[in-house]
């Protein structure tokens, strides 16, 4: 019984674990994702370039997922007549991330007026920016696994002590 | 039908407005929207739109928001009308009347940009190219016309910055105007060399477009024609993303936003054109290059800023392209009463309208030479020459020092001592020792020969 009870709270705490762990699974790829797409960005417009519409409406096809709804959103505004500044930013509200990534990629539409180098720069260094954001996060989800699994066995050895 | 799609155009073109102004500008009724050429913004200033005149009245009225308008139309006067908000109307003596809708609003700098960042489709930088030249290409085939501070780099400006105004020129797409004027283009089967002529704002461009149409699409007198179109502005064919917004006809190739002088070469190697058209020649690299295409055998179609042959032969860039006859053909646009004229003219039927070519080099007088042979006429100089094959041209050891030069036309001719250590003459001489042909400074051929037996020593 007893036995029984700590395995109930092991696969709780399990499934908790492998929730917690797809969710940031996700970000991760949502991060990594908005890197590539920034990092292309720049660079289309640094040689073709491409106007942002066009851009925006490419990349969010070959987008899967947020980043690819994030391009969308930012296109459906713009074509509905809203600013293109407006645009950009009210559809990086909507990305499931922290607010200083999100200000991250907000920042750049204060550079759309700029030339195609500073674009381009701008995208380049919000496109570095995530991809350390991206490799903090990964080094530091390791000590967090293992924090996690130290507190699940720690409490269901406790919880087998306490019933015991 | 025609008034539909003028009204459609106006609303395109309204489109890139900011909103404020975009009510403003969608809140004049359609029959003046159907006129209007141009959306003019002035920062401090109220927008205005320009208005074609009407030929069928000489007063119109309208009624907008709660103010009744009155428009002056084409009368021939200076006018301006007034209400009672502060609007008002100019009208430039037979020319298109500039009204205002609303004095009340006027226009802010960041109007400006934002019309700019609009008409770009908030990409700044796909435009720079055309931006920095003082305009930007619109989807839907109208042009935004801009002014600012200049950024200049290297004595070249890269781009314009702090916008002062704006003008937003509405495209006309008039097809069939060229109709009845395409069958006097041609000579002999040929589509013959032609400019368009009118001062500025007269609808060259209007009538170039339709004339690159329909010489594309062909008339059951003439074949289609391959056109290759050096669009240098964008405001023949407006492409937009590849593809031309304008009808310019199945067979044209348009290429888009390249310098003349660069593109003529480009599609001639690569296009194989029979006929290249081109808008508003203005610079000397511009006619250096038509030169060079007509030489290759292609036919061209240009237009120039100048309103009759007159002012084109006062100018002295055009007076060199007349004087090389590039051109055959001129289509004079006049606008009267009745609308718009078209006048073909022949450039080479008549004289005086070709300037004649410089003189490039005059002859010195040659210092007197002792012994002098009188020159022969033509039948002497034949029978000289022919003596001078047969009997004794092996025995002349080098070249002689005197020649005589026989003018077929000429009936009497001066005596005109030459010295043979002249380089010219030596170009010209033959394996044999005789000078056969050689080209005058004026250009005219003439026969030279040297006189064998009277050699001075």
């Amino acid at each position: 019984m007893k036995i029984a009870g700590a395995t109930v709270i092991l696969c709780g705490a399990f499934r908790v674990w492998i929730i917690c762990r797809r969710e940031r699974k996700n970000k991760y790829a949502l991060l990594a994702h908005l890197r590539l797409i920034l990092f292309r960005m720049g660079e289309e417009i640094r040689q073709l370039r491409t106007p942002f519409p066009h851009l925006l409406e490419r990349m969010a096809e070959d987008c899967p997922d947020d980043a690819g709804t994030f391009l969308k959103t930012a296109l459906t505004l713009t074509r509905q007549g809203e600013n293109l500044y407006t645009a950009w930013k009210t559809a990086a509200e909507t990305l499931p991330l922290e607010r200083t990534e999100k200000q991250i990629i907000m920042q750049l539409a204060e550079e759309f007026r700029g030339d195609a180098e500073r674009i381009d720069k701008a995208f380049v260094t919000a496109s570095e920016t995530l991809g350390n954001v991206l490799a903090r996060l990964e080094a530091g989800e390791q000590n967090e696994m293992r924090q996690m699994t130290a507190f699940i066995f720690s409490a269901a050895l406790l919880l087998v002590i306490l019933l015991y | 039908m025609e008034n539909r799609e003028a009204v459609l155009r106006y609303e395109n073109a309204a489109a890139v407005l900011p909103s404020p102004l975009r009510k403003l500008a969608l809140s004049l009724p359609e029959k003046y929207q159907a006129r209007a050429e141009e959306i003019r913004l002035r920062a401090g200033y109220p927008m205005t739109v320009l208005l074609r005149p009407d030929r069928r009245s000489n007063r119109e009225t309208f009624t907008s928001t709660s103010t009744e308008h009155d428009i002056p139309t084409n009368t021939g006067n200076h006018a301006h009308g007034y209400n009672d908000t502060g609007s008002h109307a100019h009208e430039n003596n037979g020319a298109a009347v500039e009204w205002v809708i609303d004095s009340s609003r006027t226009v802010e700098p960041e109007d400006l940009e934002t019309l700019c960042d609009l008409a770009a489709e908030f990409s700044r930088y796909a435009a720079v190219h055309t931006i920095r030249d003082g305009f930007l290409p619109v989807r839907g085939g109208c042009r935004v016309g801009l002014c600012g501070s200049a950024v200049m780099k290297d004595g070249a400006n890269t781009n314009l910055t702090r916008l002062s105004s704006a003008v937003i020129r509405i495209a006309r797409e008039q097809k069939g105007i060229a109709h009845s004027l395409i069958p006097q283009l041609f000579r002999n089967g040929e589509f013959a060399n032609t400019l368009l002529l009118s001062s500025p704002g007269g609808g060259k461009t209007t009538l170039l477009r339709d004339m690159i149409r329909e010489l594309s699409t062909g008339t059951p007198d003439y074949p289609p024609q391959r056109v290759a179109l050096i669009d240098e502005r964008g405001e023949v064919a407006v492409m937009h993303m590849g593809r031309a917004q304008m009808d310019v006809g199945a067979h044209t190739d348009v290429l888009d936003g390249c310098p003349k002088a660069l593109g003529i070469p480009m599609v001639l190697r690569a296009m194989n054109p029979q006929i290249i058209a081109v808008d508003e020649i203005t610079l000397r690299e511009d006619l250096r290059a038509m030169i060079m295409a007509a030489g290759c055998g292609v036919h061209l179609l240009a237009t120039i800023h100048a309103a009759d042959v007159n002012e084109l032969a006062a100018k002295p860039l055009y007076r060199e392209l007349l004087a090389e006859r590039v051109f055959r053909l001129t289509v004079r646009i006049t606008a009267n009463a009745d609308g718009r004229r078209y006048e073909v003219g022949d450039l080479w039927s008549v004289p005086r309208m070709i300037p004649e070519m410089p003189k490039a080099v005059e002859i010195p007088k040659a210092p007197e030479v002792p012994k002098v042979a009188k020159m022969p006429k033509v039948a002497e100089a034949a029978e000289i020459s022919k003596v001078s094959k047969t009997a004794e041209v092996a025995e002349i050891p080098k070249v002689p020092e005197v020649l005589n030069i026989s003018e077929p036309d000429a009936e009497t001719v001066p005596e005109i001592p030459m010295e043979t250590d002249n380089a010219e003459t030596s170009d010209n001489e033959t394996s044999d020792g005789n000078i056969s042909e050689s080209e005058t400074s004026t250009g005219e051929t003439s026969e030279c020969e040297i006189s064998t037996g009277e050699t001075s020593g």
